[in-house]
């Protein structure tokens, strides 16, 4: 056990906790749009940033992957923090405009204008949807491209990945949720990632439930048979 | 001008004797990309597929650092590279009309590759020869002085050769 004190507050956390968590599970609110608990921390988006002293020394750190210790002094309050935070929203703002989940954090955090020129992206490269593809489904579908203004996220060459499932995971973690998943005439589609795959049908109530790719994917890593495995969740 | 098609051969054989090289080492990406870069001329994707298969590297994280280096090219280029400094000397001394005229002549624009693969054409910021400027770069060859006069008999100099 760790005790910490954040933002005046007498905190216990476990060993190996993050500030973040340790802060949530306190009921204090940082922001943060990178972090998701079924993967490691990445410190992309900046939005948690927090001041942390221990002993003499005061600094800035991202509270997602900075690990709690004995005695450390944290607030999330104070005007440096708010002005970092609104800094760092006002580039997500002007990198994506179109984003009704920046705006909401915008009235939250009190960013209300953008001074910087418009960009027209809607990808705020966090990499929850790359980290889960690699860390939660275990397959490499997703990756990142070149750097600096022109980084982006994307399958290999662009092109429709081959390891890709259509599984929809990238969908689901997306905190922006600009990787839309759907499902017409007896496909799967992911536009996004260029991708298409033909559903199969619960052989119990006849519903579309996964694809093929997904099936064949659960076939090689569980050995199940194909009958065992193509009956839904709610007819098991 | 017809695209002259690009034969890519000997993928897997190239990338074993290159991955040997480096131990079969995947965190020596970087020099790994460099020297299947110095057979090809640059990274086709049949070889980066190749050396994620035999790293067991994902392709996503070779197609990351094969995107993030501004040395590496995933498109084929010319059998001479045209660098047009646009530093600042060499801009004062018109380097730019260099640039134009060399773009007027190739029929290309500054990153593109003519389609019979002969002149690769980009620009680069200084290369520490100011007093040489404006200084066009052929092959690791340095040309002095260019003038847009000089741009044609310099490509008819290479295509000859």
């Amino acid at each position: 056990m760790v005790k910490l004190t954040i933002d005046g507050k007498e905190v216990v956390a476990r060993e190996g906790q993050t500030v973040l968590e340790a802060a949530r599970e306190a009921g204090i609110f940082i922001p943060a749009l990178c972090y998701h608990h079924e993967v490691k921390p990445y410190a992309a988006c900046r939005l948690c940033m927090v001041e942390v002293t221990r002993g003499k020394r005061t600094r800035f750190v991202t509270s997602c992957d900075y690990k709690v210790a004995e005695g450390m002094v944290v607030r999330t309050d104070t005007e440096k923090v708010q002005k970092c935070r609104r800094m760092v929203l006002e580039l997500l703002m002007a990198r994506c405009p179109n984003l009704p989940q920046l705006q909401e954090l915008a009235q939250i955090l009190g960013v209300d204008r953008v001074r910087f020129p418009e960009g027209d992206d809607d990808c705020i490269l966090c990499g929850l949807c790359v980290r889960t593809c690699a860390e939660v489904v275990g397959l490499h579908a997703l990756g990142y491209e070149s750097r600096g203004f022109h980084r982006r996220v994307t399958t290999p060459f662009d092109e429709p990945s081959e390891e890709c499932i259509l599984c929809g995971a990238c969908s689901y973690v997306c905190p922006v949720e600009v990787v839309p998943v759907v499902e017409e005439d007896g496909y799967r589609v992911m536009e996004r990632w260029h991708k298409k795959s033909r559903l199969v049908a619960c052989t119990k109530c006849g519903k579309f439930f996964m694809t093929e790719d997904e099936l064949k994917f659960l076939q090689e890593k569980t050995g199940l048979p194909e009958e065992r495995l193509k009956v839904c969740a709610d007819c098991r | 001008m017809a695209m002259t098609e690009v034969v890519v051969e000997n993928v897997e054989q190239n990338v074993k004797e290159v991955l040997a090289r480096y131990g079969n080492n995947p965190a020596r990406m970087i020099e790994i990309l460099q020297d299947l870069q110095d057979i090809y001329g640059y990274l086709p994707r049949e070889v980066l597929r190749e050396v994620s298969h035999q790293t067991e590297m994902p392709l996503t994280r070779v197609y990351h650092v094969a995107t993030f280096f501004k040395a590496f090219t995933l498109k084929p280029r010319g059998k001479y590279t045209i660098q047009v400094c646009t530093g600042t000397a060499c801009h004062v001394k018109g380097s730019y009309r260099v640039l134009e005229r060399l773009e007027d002549v190739l029929g290309i624009k500054a990153g593109d590759t003519t389609d019979d693969l002969m002149f690769t054409l980009e620009t680069v910021n200084c290369v520490g020869a100011c007093a040489l400027g404006p200084v066009v770069i052929v092959n690791h060859k340095y040309h002095a002085y260019m003038t847009p006069a000089k741009v044609e008999s310099l490509i008819k100099e290479y295509r000859e050769q």
